[in-house]
Parts: C-alpha cells; structure tokens; sequence
C-alpha cells in the first residue's frame, strides 16, 4: 500500500521513483503482486500504464484500508518533520518500508520498528523479504507500533508542551527593534502599491514585480546580497502559487528583470540557469529573435523617493536603442494630485 | 419590412467593458446588436478597447480612476458596512464616467450629422455620474429624444429609483429584463409606454444538441462514462463568499453518494484560488475537476458531458447559465428567486420543485442533488425526466432563443424610432419617484427580497437615520432577523411598536421572535393584539403561535404589574423619603421580580442589594421563595418594621471578603444595585456568587448599562456616561465605581463559570432621546442592548473559569526567572530557570494567543492534525487560548471544534489578507486583541504558505505593541532543507533559490523568537544549524493507537 496526498509533488516524486526502479525489480521476484493507491488527488493519469498497480484513490478512514494491506511503502526521497502516513501505519499495525530520509525524526530503528533502505535493489529486497516472512511481518507490526505508541503518547507531549511553557515564562522577552525590517516585506516599503492596487486580484503579480524591480535597483546600488534576497522572495511563490508557465510566459516581463538583474550582479551562471528554465517552461522565452518587453517603471512614492534620495535614477534609455532610435514617450497623469509625484515624473521625461 | 432592407436607423450599443467579453451583458449586447443587422439596421458597439465587433474608444488612466473611486468608497463610513468586492463593483463604474466623455462628443456628432439614433446603455455607463446627476451624455441624450432625433433604451437588470427617475425623466425607455423589474418600474411611476419588456437570450443551436458532445468531451476531460457529473460555472471571478463555492463544495461532500459524483467547475476567468482549489482536492480528490479561462465555445460540450447543473449563488440579476442549462435539457439545482422562478415558469411542477431551493439553507442543495441522483439511477425515472427536460428546452427556445426573439426585438426598436417624442409627458413633478429616504427605503425593500439582507439592512438604516416610522424599523428589524441578530431585531421591533402600538405587522413579528426565544408570556398579548390586524391567511399561522405559547406559559397566571404594583405600594413606607424612592425604583422592581424563576419548595434565595423589604417580600409572594437570605448594608435598619416576610434572615457581611455561608447552599442568587458599587475586585462577588450557589442554580444580576442609549447620548454632548450612582452629598449612596456594558457583564458571568440563560436591557430609569436609534442605524451600529439597566439571568455550570478576565483586569506581565541578572533569552541556563520556578509563586495559567493561517482542519491534512492537538493540549493544561487565524473564509465549519475548546477565535486578518489580494472591512484589530487578551505567550505557526509568513506579519507589532508577550514559533518542518532536498533531485535553479529563501527567511524569524518548537529531534539539530543561538524546544505530535486488523496472512499487497 502506498499512502499520498497526490498533488504534493514530494509525493508524486516517491512513488515515480519507487514505479520506475523499484517495482520492476519487486515484480522479478514477486510475480503478480500488486501496489495500491491510496489517498486524494490520484487523478485519473497519473501512473498510467503501469501493470500491477490498483487504484484506491481517497477514502474517508483509513483502518479498513490499513487491515488490507501487508505493508505500506513510505519511499520518502526529500522532506523534513515528521511523516504522518508512517506514523498512522504503524499505530494500526502495518509494517512499514522506507528510506534513511523518510525514517528521520521518528527513531524508527532497521529490522526493529521498520525497514530502511535507499537504493533501488536494496528497496527491492525489502519488499519481497517483508512480503515473505511471516516472522519478520509480526516483529515489525509489533515492533513499529510498541515504539510510535510509546514515543507519542500523549503523556509526552503533555509534558513536553508543560516543560516548554515553563521555559517560556523564565525568558525575558527580547525587546522591538524598530530598526528591524524582514526582507520579504521590504517592498512593501518601496512600493506601497502592492497593498494597495486595485483590483487586489493583481496584487500578486504586482508583487513579483516588486520584487524583481527591488532587487534591480538594490543591485544598480551596489547592495548585491539584499538584491539577491529580493530575487529569491520571487521564487517563494513558484511553483506552488505560480506555476513556472506563467512566470515565464505570462509574466514574462518580471522574469527579464530578474535575468537583467542577475547579470547585473554578475551572476553569468545564475543568469544562464534562469535562462534554461525559463525556455524549459516557456520555449519562446529569451530567444535571441524575441524583442524584450519594456516594462513600466512604477511611480515612486514621496516616501521612496526620500529613502532613495542620491541613488542615480533610473534610465529608460532602453527603448530608444530598440525602437530603432525613436523615443518612446509615456505621459503620466499624478491621479492622486501630488506634487512632489509629478516633480519626479517630470523630472524622469 | 424584408430583412435585406436598410432601415434609417443608426443603433448604438454602450458598453464601456465590451472589450473583456466575459460576462453576460456583454455577450448579450454583440448578440443583440447581430441580431439587428441581421434584421438591417446599422448596429455598432463602443467599447473600451478592440475586441470583434466592438469599435474602441480609449481611455486613458483607467485603473488609476477606479482605485480612486475604491480607495474613495472605502474610507466613506457609510458604506462601511458593504463587502469590499460590492465597492469594487461601484468603483468600476468610475471607468464608465471617463467613457462618457469621448462618447457624448460622438453622439453629439452624429447627431449633427442628421443620423437617427437609437442608444442603448446600461445606466452605469456613463448616463448618470458618481453623484446622481446626469451627466452631458445624458443631457444630449434627453435633447435629441426631446426634438424626436434619437431614442435612449436603458437595459435594466435591477431597479435604483433614485437614477431611474433621472432616467424617466430624460425620455429613457426601459429595457426590463423581465416582469419582476416591470413591475418595480411601474410601481415607482413610469408608464407601461416606457417600458420595453424582453428577457436576455442566447444562441439556442449551440446549447439544445450538446449531449452528443458527452462522451468526447468526458474522454478529454477523463471523467468515467459511469460517473455523475455536476457541472457548476462562473466560479472563478471573485474570491469573495457570493459566489458561496464552499458552500456547494460542502453540499456535494455531504452526499451519501459523494465517491460517485465528479464536480467540474468552468469558470472564464483565472484559476480557482488555490486554497479553496486545494480544498476542494482534499474533499474530492480527482473527482473535482477545474477549468479556469473556458471559453464560450467550449461551454457547450461542458453542459453536454454533465448529469446536473448546480449553482449555489444567490445573487443572479437574470441567469443566462441557467438559460443555456436548461436549453441542454439539463437538471439543475439552483437558488430560487423570482429571476430562477420566472426562467422556470414552464417547468413541470414536480421538476421545478427538485430544482429551485433555498441556497442559503445548509443541506437544501445536496437534499436537491440527492434526489436527483436517487430519480436518475432508476431508468424509467430518467426517462420520463428526460422527456420533460426535453420539451422544456424547446420551450425554452422559443421564449429566450435569438432566433424567435431577435427579430421580435428589432421590430420593437424600430417601433420606438416612429413614437411620437414623449418627453413633454414627463414632467419631474408628475413623475417624481418620491423622496431620497422613500427610494432609499423602498431600494431596502428590494434588496430584502432579492436575498441581500445586508445591503438591505444599510438601505433601512439609512432610510431611518433621516426620518423614522413605524414601517422603518419593522423592515429593519426584519431584515436583522434574516441576519439571526434577535437581539438588535427585537429592539427594532419595539420602536416600531412605539412609534405606532397599532402596528399588526410590527406585533406579529415581535410575537413570533418572542415565541422563538421562549419568552410566551411577552408574546401571547403581541400576538392577540395582531389577530385582528392581519388577513385571514396570516391569521391562521398567528392563532397557532399563540396556541403554543399558552401551551409553554406557566399553568399559573403571572400576576399582572397593577396587582404588583399595589403589594409593592403596600410595603413602602410612608416617609417622604422612602415614598419618594419606592416610586423611583417601582419599574425596577417589577422587572427585576419578572425575571426571577419560579421556585420550587424548599429553594434558598440569596439576596445581595438594596430594598430587601419590598423585593423579598415579593419574592416569597410571587415567586413562592420560602428560605430567603439577604445581605443587610449598613442603613437597612430601616426595614425591620415587620412587613417582610417570615422566612427573611438578614446577614450583614463585607461584599468583598468571604461570604458567611456554605459551600452550594442556595438555589437562586440575586445581585443587584451592587456590582457597579464595587472598586477593587468585581469578580470576587461573582466567584462568591459561584461558591455558594448550588450546580445548575441561577444567577440574576443587575447593573445600569454603560453603553444605553441615555449614556451614549451623554457622551456625544461630552458630558459623563456615568448617568446614575453620583456621588452624594448625604452619603445615603454609594456612587458608581465602575459601570458595565452588557457585553461585559456576559463575560463576567461566564468567567465566573456561569452561561447566559438571557441578557436583556430594559428603559427603567429614563428613555433615551428619540435621536440616538436611528442615528446609530443609520451609522450601522447595532441599537439592540440600549436600555439604561442590564437583567442578566445565567445558570451555574461550572466553578470558577477565570478569576481575572484580561478584558476587566489589568493583569501582571509575567516575571522572568532572575529578571536582573540574564538579559537575553538564550543566556537563561537551565539550572537558573530550574532555580528560578522553584522559587516563583504558584505558576498561574497562561493567556495565550496562537496565530496560523487557517483555521485547523483536522479532516484535510497531517499538520492540521497536529496543530488542533496542540491547541487541545494548551487547553487541558488550563491555559486561555485565543487563536486568530489570518483566513477563515468558508472555512467556517471549523470554527465550532475550537469554540467547544473554550477558545476564542479571530478569523479574517484584513491587513493579512490584503496582501493576498482580499479587501474585506477589518472587524478587529491585532492592537485591540493584545490590549483585551494582555497575551503572557504568543504562538506562531510558521508556513510559507502565504506571500508573508505569519511570524513576519505579527512579530514585530506583538513586540511593539505589547512588550511582555514571550514569542514562540512552532514549525513542524525545516522548511528550508526539505525545499533543498527536493531542488537537488529536480536540479532546477528556482526550486534552489526557494530552498536558500525559505532557509533564509527562517532562520531570520527563528532569531527574532524567543523560542521556537520543533516537531522532531532531527528538526531540532538542524533548525539549530541554521540558527546557532536560538533556544528550540521539542514538542512532538500525538499518535493514538488504531485497529491492528488481520494477521499475515489474511492480508494482500
């Protein structure tokens, strides 16, 4: 039995490896025996094509599916914490298989409380010894779930919890710095807009943006390692909130001021990566033949003006050079009625 | 007129947002302007931008106007109650404004140009400016329908008379959509003659032959040709609850059948956002299918691969995807409105009873679907549906498609181009809609009965706040009802009733709220007031109300307040001073005597307050208390003139030391005129109040009311609130130390270990000036609880819970171990913190402020499990927890395992939202909540799940805002290594640069802690690599052991 939230990729990555090199040499020795798919997301491709493999998919509790099964597969390649399907399997008496990675942080401990392997072959004769020896299934079952029940037992972390608290109360509370700022909300600062714009739907992209302007900017003022913290912040929301299509598609234009910038901080490897994963996702993207959009500079606030104050402004030279010598001309309307806005657009033209 | 032949007519659609062709207005107007040049008249469309079949005409600074207009709209404390995406909707009509300038200028030259026109519009675009005036559109409009050059039809899917009686006044004709809006025209004044009606339509060819698109389109969506589909569209544009996804969502999954029903949601715009996305997985799994950006193309075979069209929104001005549903001979479960109950009109009956539900009623759509599912898997069931479906499709075509009606619609525009010029008709006097508060009111009406009972309520209170009636505060008290707040309904109700006794409507509804909350004796005389004063209809439903409310009255009549008054009257003394008290306080008495429950015999009463005499005498009388024991002041001297009553014992005591009695010695705990007299220690009375009174035993407490309508009168005119208990020159009475608002005394009660049987406030001592209700209305405050005296009447249910509230006291920050000798937190040794709780008083539990980004949902994943186990944990230890969860849109279900905990929960963090792209009206603060909860620890649940994580949020403000909160974090992951781990098998540069950021990042945030937990021993070790002198403590999860099921060999794979 293999237990997943199926649209975690750390999930889909297991279970690829363990169809690929593991089951093939499983199914050498153990003819017919088949893998089961357990837990939600399973979509209907996913694992297509592969013989010996049945397909569960969610179910509302979990013991009727545990007392099937003669053992669950955790082949955990990368994560930290602690995995809850293997605690939940051996809490009901199913033995478990699983990698060094995927033992982590439970002192599960080989051939006692579960079996731990990493390579394929190794992963494989694990399988089929724990398929076959009856002796070893009921030492495991016993095994793993004497130790879970006893490591995380209520009582432990009852005390635990107590123990913490107390050692809270004895802290003196560190004191506010005022000074301190987290770099993720540096923006925020620079570019009000981004807790602002309307619609709010667009404040995500508009945030992106932020980030990759900030980080261009940091950088054409020689503050290198804030503008490599800024470039990376992008990179929080993907893949998971944005998907690297649309970074590299749709919002293309953010992507070209983060491979200007890291050439900017002369980053040629950093810069040729994004650039091979950028075509990876968006074949068209920075293509020799593909005129670079020219992106709008945001307005800066009185407040970022004055925090900027004596750093070089920003160039829009860029545009004439591709437009075949003709200045483009960008007329800006201070909608807010500020004056010192408008100075600084006037002053920019 | 033959089809081919060119009619002198030039039509002119505008639609400032045809260029993002997504919504139904717009796709309705190209069809339309089609459908006339088919018909041959010259039709053009103007819109924003190119798009095919619209001309474009430019406007520049765009979104910067409607931010304008939002920011604008959101800093009016008018609307403060309005949902932020209904501001957004409002703001967007700013765009329209800019639009009208560029137009008006062409139409003005056309009609130079001698064109005849006809112009077709919705009132936002551009006829009618932000503040209700025409605008130079208009006025050119209005000239050329004057000198019979032009005609303006406006498409009016919803009635505003305010802009409708500017509309009717220069020469527009409505385009009413249906008999719903004819009718609300008509009602306001304008003439049959102005009013065009017609119903959207759409293209019926595509729609009437698409289920033999079903098995190609399951096969490219790889849905199982046996499954039953739901197909549910527009859910994607809004992530506001209107269009109640969750709620669909939940109705789905509470199907007994749920594993066999797939969900697909089409949606044109965007994806889902991706935590209802994920819930939605978690929930279905594969067997929810997303299509976000679907085309109109497409949407056919989408409606052809389906069993059932399901929509849970409530909020449908017309309905074109219940048109195009239905022209698919498509079942649907939808919301029933007068929209859906008029696209439904030719329905079968049985059919239209499965389809139309109440959408805000939990379990009334999956009881719909349910049923649907049950007659569709049985064949001669489908069959016979099938059929019926099938002929009201056709149906159908023929009233909503284009073909029977498009050419219907051109000949009725050309009609209007031969009618003579109306305007000289429509003279405002003759047509005026009546006056701002009576359209403002009658706007209420409308949005009462169209289901948006918020919006209705501020249209009310608006209403009210310039001029108040009886029918005012009915509707608005009504509409309060709709909003379950009893409370604010029932004082609206009452001011009805004294604006006008006479009121059947006002006493019929405050009976039935009276009935509901177990109050029959305050009913029935409601509710035979109104028998006479209703139909015959109603009649029926009010005698049965009645009928059940003298079932629950008590079998012995209650006295009447004369019979009362008199035996008072009679206990009073006749010296000047005491008559002139007694006749001060009667109305106290006869309520406080009102709320005391009946005793059963042998029952002990203990009576803490003033008037002994009289309110003891009465209770024995009344009440049947036989063993009454009271606490005598000092002054009560005066009461022993033999009048009272046998079974009364004076005690004379301390109120703020231990009282002389037994533990659980009395039944019925009277406090009144006292607690507000107290200045050190209220919650020492309460916990006596606890100690001495029996489990299940009572508790009626009075106070006079710090938030009633006198004192909110008085501290708008900057005098004291302090009203009552001044000081006094005689010392015959103790001034006022501390007054309460009603929501405090609750939660003295409660702290106390006592539940609220009733809270309720009462006028005793003076009515509040006439000005204060509507005026809070009309602001959106609530105008229940105003009286000047609090009765609450509470039942013992536990001891003590907490002997200082945080919100009454102002409770001690919590002493460091060897506060002078260690500064910072990680130079503490274990051995001085060991010496240091050796030594400290008895460790009091802690208040304690945890703060996630989701409500926990322990049915959708592992660290949910976890995170509710450790607020479970915090709990049983004794601690107060308050959690705040950043989000907690329709995820309200969850709300009530935490509440059960004793926990009191924040959800929606505004100014967390915001940065996710939600505007909501913020309902509280971080500053109030630390200032009320005075947090020793506050907890941060550190995930990256959001743009900035919770600890980067909150931890700066805590420590400014409230210096003496010990900040932990808990992380049940490195969040950074295992990011890293994945980066090196996939080798891509972004997963490398997330790994280093969120590495980064979290060791920046386990450095500003002051103490972090982590969920393993491993964690530990390597959240320390990352930050050496941070101080991490572990804290694992809770396993509990399930069923071991069958031995070896009784098992598979």
């Amino acid at each position: 039995m293999y237990l997943a939230d199926y649209n975690n990729p750390a999930s889909c990555d297991e279970i690829d490896w363990y169809l690929q090199q593991v089951a093939p040499l499983v199914q050498a020795s153990l003819p017919g025996v088949s893998v089961y798919l357990v837990g939600a997301g399973l979509h209907p491709e996913f694992a297509a094509g592969y013989l010996d493999v049945v397909r569960v998919g969610f179910v509302p509790e979990l013991a009727t599916e545990f007392a099937k099964h003669r053992m669950l597969i955790a082949p955990v390649r990368y994560g930290t914490g602690t995995k809850t399907k293997i605690l939940h399997a051996l809490a009901h008496g199913v033995p478990v298989i699983t990698t060094s990675m995927g033992a982590e942080g439970m002192g599960l401990a080989h051939e006692e409380s579960a079996l731990i392997a990493d390579a394929p072959e190794d992963y494989a004769r694990a399988v089929t010894r724990l398929y076959s020896d009856r002796g070893l299934w009921r030492s495991l079952a016993a095994g793993g779930r004497a130790h879970i029940l006893k490591k995380y037992a209520h009582g432990v972390m009852a005390l635990l919890l107590r123990e913490a608290l107390d050692r809270a109360r004895d802290l003196r509370p560190k004191q506010h710095d005022p000074e301190h700022a987290w770099s993720i909300r540096l923006i925020e600062a620079y570019f009000p807009e981004v807790l602002t714009h309307f619609p709010p739907q667009q404040r995500t992209a508009l945030r992106l943006l932020a980030y990759a302007r900030a980080a261009e900017q940091l950088a054409a003022a020689g503050n290198s390692a804030e503008a490599r913290r800024q470039l990376r912040h992008v990179f929080s929301y993907v893949p998971y909130r944005i998907p690297r299509e649309t970074l590299f598609g749709e919002l293309f234009s953010i992507a070209e001021v983060m491979e200007r910038t890291y050439r900017t901080l002369s980053e040629a490897e950093g810069a040729a990566e994004f650039r091979r994963e950028a075509r990876q996702f968006a074949p068209a993207a920075f293509q020799e033949s593909c005129t670079p959009l020219v992106l709008p500079q945001p307005l800066p606030t009185a407040e970022s003006q004055s925090r900027d104050r004596g750093a070089a402004p920003a160039k829009a030279n860029g545009a004439a050079k591709r437009n075949g010598g003709k200045l483009d001309f960008s007329v800006i309307v201070p909608t807010y009625n500020r004056s010192e806005t408008l100075g600084a657009c006037l002053h920019a033209l | 007129m033959s089809r081919t032949e060119k009619l002198p007519l030039k039509a002119i659609f505008i639609a400032p947002g045809l260029s993002r062709v997504k919504r139904g207005y717009e796709r309705f107007v190209l069809e339309l302007a089609a459908e006339l040049r088919r018909a041959g008249m010259d039709a053009t469309c103007w819109g924003t931008s190119e798009a095919p079949g619209v001309e474009a005409i430019a406007i520049p600074g765009r979104d910067e106007l409607q931010m304008l207009a939002f920011e604008r709209l959101r800093a009016d404390q008018r609307f403060a109650s309005l949902a932020p995406n209904v501001l957004q909707d409002w703001a967007m009509y700013a765009e329209d404004q800019l639009f009208a300038i560029p137009v008006a200028a062409r139409i003005a030259d056309l009609l130079r140009q001698k064109e005849r026109l006809l112009v077709y519009a919705k009132w936002q675009g551009g006829l009618v400016d932000a503040s209700g005036a025409p605008t130079q559109l208009l006025k050119i409009l209005a000239s050329a329908i004057l000198e019979g050059k032009a005609s303006l039809v406006v498409h009016t899917d919803f009635v505003h008379p305010s802009i409708d009686s500017i509309l009717w006044r220069a020469g527009a004709t409505f385009h009413a959509l249906g008999p719903w809006i004819s009718e609300q025209l008509a009602q306001l004044g304008a003439g049959r003659e102005g009013i065009l009606e017609f119903p959207m339509c759409i293209d019926a060819s595509a729609y009437k032959n698409c289920r033999r698109l079903r098995e190609q389109m399951r096969r490219e969506l790889s849905i199982p040709e046996n499954a039953f589909v739901i197909l549910s569209v527009r859910s994607f544009d809004t992530t506001t609850p209107d269009k109640r996804h969750a709620q669909l969502l939940g109705e789905i999954s509470a199907l007994p059948a749920a594993d066999k029903v797939w969900w697909v949601v089409a949606g044109s715009r965007g994806p889902a956002p991706a935590a209802w996305e994920l819930t939605a997985r978690d929930a279905l799994g594969s067997r929810f299918v997303p299509l976000p950006n679907v085309s109109f193309e497409r949407m056919p075979g989408l409606y052809g691969m389906a069993d059932l069209f399901a929509l849970a929104s409530i909020d449908e001005t017309f309905g074109l995807v219940y048109l195009e549903a239905q022209i698919a001979a498509l079942p649907a479960v939808i919301h029933e409105s007068p929209v859906s109950r008029y696209l439904c009109s030719a329905l079968a009956a049985d059919i239209r009873k499965l389809s139309l539900v109440d959408m805000r009623r939990p379990g009334c759509a999956a009881g719909a679907i349910d049923r649907w599912l049950h007659l569709l898997s049985k064949r001669a069931g489908a069959d016979s549906v099938n059929l019926a479906l099938n002929q009201f499709a056709l149906e159908q075509e023929r009233r909503f498609g284009w073909a029977i009606v498009g050419p219907q619609y051109a000949a009725a525009f050309q009609d209007l181009t031969k009618a003579a010029p109306q305007q000289h008709t429509r003279t405002p006097a003759a047509r005026e809609f009546g006056t701002w508060d009576e359209q403002t009111h009658r706007q209420g009406v409308r949005l009462f009965e169209g289901g948006k009972f918020r919006e209705a309520l501020l249209h009310f209170g608006r209403a009210l706040g310039r001029r108040e009636n009886s029918e005012r505060w009915n509707d608005w008290a009504t509409a309060q009802m709709a909003l379950t707040n009893i409370s604010e309904a029932e004082q609206g109700f009452r001011r009805a009733m004294a604006l006008d006794p006479r009121s059947a409507q006002a006493a019929a509804n405050l009976g039935a709220l009276l009935s509901a909350s177990d109050r029959p004796a305050e009913a029935i005389p409601l509710l035979v007031q109104t028998l006479s004063g209703v139909d015959a209809a109603e009649q029926a439903s009010i005698s049965k109300l009645l009928a059940d409310c003298r079932a629950k009255q008590d079998a012995i009549a209650p006295p009447t307040d004369q019979q009362m008054s008199s035996y008072l009257r009679s206990l009073a003394g006749l010296e000047f001073y005491e008559a002139i008290r007694f006749q001060e306080h009667l109305p106290y008495y006869l309520a406080v005597i009102k709320s005391i429950p009946r005793s059963s015999p042998g029952q002990r009463l203990l009576g803490v307050g003033s008037d002994p005499r009289v309110l003891a005498s009465a209770f024995a009388r009344w009440k049947g208390y036989d063993h009454i024991c009271w606490r005598a002041e000092n002054r009560g001297a005066r009461h022993t003139d033999g009048s009272a009553p046998a079974a009364l014992r004076l005690d004379r005591f301390n109120l703020e030391q231990a009282w002389p009695y037994e533990d659980c010695s009395f039944d019925l705990v009277f406090i009144g005129g006292a607690i507000e007299t107290l200045s050190r220690d209220p919650m020492h009375v309460i916990a006596e109040a606890n100690r001495v009174r029996k489990v299940g035993g009572r508790l009626l407490l009075t106070a006079p009311n710090l938030d009633g309508g006198q004192a909110v009168h008085a501290i708008l005119h900057g005098k004291s609130p302090y009203v009552r208990g001044r000081f006094s020159s005689d010392s015959h009475n103790s001034a006022h130390s501390h007054e309460y608002t009603p929501a405090e005394i609750e939660s003295l009660a409660v702290a106390g270990g006592f539940s609220a049987i009733r809270i309720d406030t009462r006028d005793i001592y003076w009515r509040a000036p006439g000005k204060v209700s509507p005026a809070l209305a009309a602001s959106g405050y609530p105008v229940g609880m105003r009286g000047d005296t609090i009765l609450l009447l509470a039942r013992k249910e536990s001891p003590v819970r907490e002997r200082y509230p945080a919100k009454l006291y102002d409770l001690p920050a919590l002493p460091p171990a060897a506060q002078d000798e260690i500064a910072p937190a990680t130079m503490v040794s274990t051995s001085v913190a060991h010496a240091a709780k050796e030594h400290s008083e008895t460790r009091r539990p802690l208040r304690v402020l945890a703060v996630h980004e989701n409500l926990p949902r322990p049915d959708q994943s592992g660290a949910d499990f976890r995170l509710l186990q450790t607020i479970r944990e915090l709990r049983a230890q004794g601690h107060s927890v308050t959690y705040l969860a950043a989000r907690g849109f329709e995820e309200e279900r969850y709300t009530p395992a935490l509440i059960e905990l004793g926990v009191d929960v924040y959800t929606n963090d505004a100014d967390v939202l915001r940065r996710e792209g939600i505007e909501i009206i913020p309902q509280w603060t971080l500053q109030e909540l630390l200032r009320e909860g005075q947090f020793d620890v506050a907890i941060f649940f550190l995930w990256f799940w959001m743009s900035v994580s919770i600890p980067e949020h909150h931890l700066d403000e805590v420590r400014r805002l409230w210096p003496r909160t010990r900040i932990i974090v808990q992380t049940d992951d490195c969040h950074g290594l295992r990011e890293l781990r994945g980066a090196n098998l996939t080798g891509a540069w972004s997963d490398r640069e997330r790994a280093q950021d969120y590495r980064e990042r979290e060791g920046e945030i386990l450095r500003a802690a002051d103490l972090a937990l982590a969920i393993s021993e491993d964690d530990r070790k390597r959240l320390l690599e990352n930050s050496p002198d941070s101080e991490i403590c572990l804290l694992p999860m809770v396993v509990e052991p399930g069923p071991t099921g069958p031995d070896f060999g009784a098992r598979e794979g």
